[in-house]
């Protein structure tokens, strides 16, 4: 029980740090050499737009500062979120964008990654590409 | 020409025709193969897709159930359907092809039944994700399979397109070449033709010209009628012997026959009509008389051919001018007969000869037989006769006395006896060459007969036993033959009666005996033989003189029939051409067979049964 608070806790204060480095700045990035325009991102979140040029396009969600960019970049929330990608994966057949633990994590992948494209809370270096500040 | 053309339009047809026929043949197979692999992918791709459309159903249905939370049973028959399609696809052949894809669903299928709610669903999203992936997997695959078909059919299709244009423009190009190669063989052979037809111009005029000339040197004129006699046509040579000018006459049947000898006209125009009904050649020979009033005679030769044009017959002939040689065979004619009367009177001469001297022989015997009875008949007995009755008369008066007194009258008995005896004895004798004189003039009385008999029968087959023929011949040269000692042997076949002129016959036989005696005469040798042999022989009857005489030298063989070659000292060179000119007259001939000098040699004389003039009878 004890143990199940103190993970509790430390969600809420992750949460809490999430929001506060989101209140601060969110940044979209993708794999150098891809440029994507701020319309598309949404429809690259949500399924809508796979491929840029001849680049299969891979987002990846950034646990960490999601609920701030589902508010502020595709005006929804994460239930709203998991509903459309549910019945995307059902009626497409597609998979919701892998989620990340953080901003190292989305930042490997994007740098592995051609066409990966996600959102970060800091500043991104500059071997990716930045493509939206919010 | 004709061939030639037709050819080069058959090879045009064939040209033209070969490449699209080709092309068709392909484009069929083509077709055949293109539907047929139509026919394999079309199925297939409709199972795939009514896998995919269902499989689409289910997850719509799935996403739907994301706001109803329910799943509608439609979805889920969708579901069970899209395991039911690709299980078909996996059972024709196409498992490598389904793949995991009809397990996954068919595991899906197992798994969702009617009624699930969106949190059965849930759990299953991923796999649901990857059904989707593989169903439309294997519908693409279906479908790029059934779009490369159709594709390749396109293709197929475009290729065929190619082919038959790429046909089109060889047929083309084939058909520019056989026309240009048509025009240069048929200009080529229109040269060939035009040559060709310039050569037999050529030779036709070559032919003309010289038909010309040959049948002016040859006095012969042309000429040609039609419509049974109402065309005439005759060349300028046929004018030229007929001395009629091509301007003034005008050549008809009846102007025609108006220059042909009246006593000719009927017969000649007969020959023509004949010729003209019967369809067969012409041969005749008539008279012309030319208006300078000189009488020509024609030979007239033609023959009966269709009219190119009007398909009636055409009499097509030649008229030669043979005055000269009529005249010629007139001449000669008249000499064979002159000829045929001076061997007649060598005949005559000759067997005359002969009777003369059998008659002369006969003579002698008569000469001898006169001589002697006027010897008889000279040196009388009756002298002495006398004398003794002049003797007895002187003693009338005193006979007693003196015929017992007187010497001489006892010697009278003795020589009266002897008187009688030599009187009986004369008697005898003289009777005896009487007798003989008698039979010699009869002797003469039957040559001389003979020699009527044959001179009263000159020129008249007559029907002969030829073994009497033979002894005839014989008989007027047996005086010579046993004065000359010549043994004669005749041996005769069984061989039928012959119809010919006996005298002529005749004159050859007594010939060749009268030479066969000399040629054994002339050898000097003691055996001198002569044999007659009469034989037959499917043509007629042979008769054949042998002796073993002289013989007659090689180089004389070729000559000895001709006129006036002898090798006697005394002979005229005339019995042996007479008796080959005499045995033609009668159908037959004479011939000559020696082994040489003093080998002796056989005439033979080949007799048809019947003589040509016998042959008429």
């Amino acid at each position: 029980m004890q143990r199940n608070l103190i993970i509790a806790m430390l969600l809420l204060l992750l949460t809490a740090v999430a929001r506060a480095a989101a209140a601060d700045g969110l940044y979209l990035a993708c794999h150098a050499g891809v440029s994507l325009a701020s319309a598309d991102v949404r429809d690259v979140f949500l399924g809508e737009k796979q491929f840029q040029n001849t680049v299969r396009l891979v987002p990846v969600d950034n646990v960490a500062i999601q609920t701030a960019f589902l508010e502020r970049v595709l005006k929804m929330n994460d239930i709203k979120y998991a509903v459309t990608w549910a019945k995307k994966s059902f009626r497409d057949g597609i998979s919701p964008p892998p989620a990340m633990a953080n901003d190292a994590a989305v930042l490997d992948f994007i740098k592995r990654t051609p066409g990966g494209c996600g959102y970060l809370g800091a500043d991104p270096p500059p071997d990716v590409n930045v493509v939206g500040r919010y | 020409m004709k061939r030639t053309t037709d050819k080069l339009i058959a090879l045009q047809f064939l040209a033209v025709v070969l490449p699209i026929a080709a092309v068709l043949l392909v484009q069929m197979a083509v077709d055949a193969r293109r539907a047929a692999s139509l026919d394999h992918s079309r199925p297939l791709r409709i199972l795939a897709n009514e896998a995919r459309a269902n499989y689409k159903t289910f997850t719509n249905g799935a996403a739907d159930a994301v706001d109803t939370g329910t799943l509608g049973a439609q979805s889920v028959e969708a579901l069970h359907t899209t395991a039911t399609r690709l299980s078909e696809l996996a059972h024709q052949g196409e498992a490598a092809v389904v793949g995991g894809a009809e397990k996954a669903v068919r595991d899906l299928a197992s798994e969702i039944s009617k009624g699930a709610t969106l949190n059965t669903l849930l759990p299953l999203r991923s796999r649901i994700i990857e059904g989707d992936v593989l169903t439309k997997a294997v519908d693409d695959e279906f479908e790029r399979r059934d779009e490369f078909v159709v594709k390749d059919a396109i293709a197929s299709a475009v290729r065929q397109k190619r082919a038959v244009a790429g046909a089109l423009v060889i047929t083309a190009i084939l058909t520019v070449l056989f026309v240009l190669a048509t025009r240069r063989r048929l200009k080529a052979r229109m040269e060939a033709d035009i040559s060709a037809e310039r050569e037999r111009r050529a030779e036709v005029e070559t032919l003309s010209v010289r038909f010309g000339v040959a049948t002016r040197a040859a006095r012969a004129g042309v000429y040609e009628l039609k419509r049974d006699g109402l065309d005439v046509w005759w060349s300028d040579t046929m004018h030229e012997l007929y001395a009629q000018s091509p301007q003034a006459f005008r050549p008809t049947m009846e102007s025609w026959l108006g220059l042909i000898h009246p006593d000719d006209r009927n017969s000649a125009k007969a020959a023509i009509t004949t010729a003209m009904c019967e369809q067969s050649q012409l041969r005749s020979q008539y008279r012309i008389v030319r208006p300078d009033g000189s009488v020509c005679h024609i030979a007239s030769l033609a023959a009966v051919s269709t009219d190119l044009i009007d398909g009636g017959p055409r009499l097509v002939g030649i008229d030669l001018d043979i005055t000269d040689r009529v005249e010629a065979d007139e001449r000669e004619r008249q000499l064979q007969q002159q000829l045929r009367d001076a061997s007649r009177q060598a005949g005559m001469a000759e067997i005359a000869t002969n009777v003369l001297h059998n008659v002369g022989n006969v003579l002698n015997s008569v000469n001898i037989s006169a001589s002697l009875v006027t010897d008889r008949i000279k040196k009388p007995r009756s002298a002495g006769l006398g004398k003794v009755a002049a003797m007895l008369q002187s003693h009338d008066g005193d006979l007693a006395a003196f015929v017992a007194k007187d010497e001489r009258a006892k010697h009278l008995p003795v020589y009266l006896a002897q008187l009688a005896e030599q009187l009986a004895l004369d008697q005898e004798v003289t009777l005896k060459e009487l007798d003989s004189l008698r039979r010699n003039i009869d002797h003469i009385k039957e040559i001389v007969a003979m020699q009527q008999s044959y001179s009263k029968l000159v020129g008249v087959p007559e029907r002969l036993v030829v073994a009497t023929l033979v002894d005839d011949a014989l008989r007027m040269n047996a005086g010579a033959f046993t004065r000359h000692g010549v043994n004669f042997e005749c041996q005769v076949e069984d061989v039928p009666e012959i119809v010919v002129e006996k005298h002529k016959v005749l004159q050859i036989l007594i010939n060749l005996l009268r030479n066969a005696k000399y040629a054994c005469e002339a050898s000097g040798r003691a055996d001198k033989r002569v044999v007659m042999r009469v034989a037959n022989r499917p043509e007629g009857i042979q008769i054949a003189v042998s002796d073993n005489g002289i013989g007659i030298q090689p180089e004389h063989m070729t000559r000895i029939f001709s006129h006036g070659f002898t090798t006697k000292k005394d002979g005229h060179g005339f019995g042996l051409h007479s008796g080959a000119l005499a045995a033609r007259d009668l159908g037959g001939a004479l011939r000559v067979d020696s082994a040489g000098t003093g080998l002796g040699a056989t005439f033979t004389l080949d007799l048809p049964l019947k003589s040509p003039e016998a042959v008429y009878d």
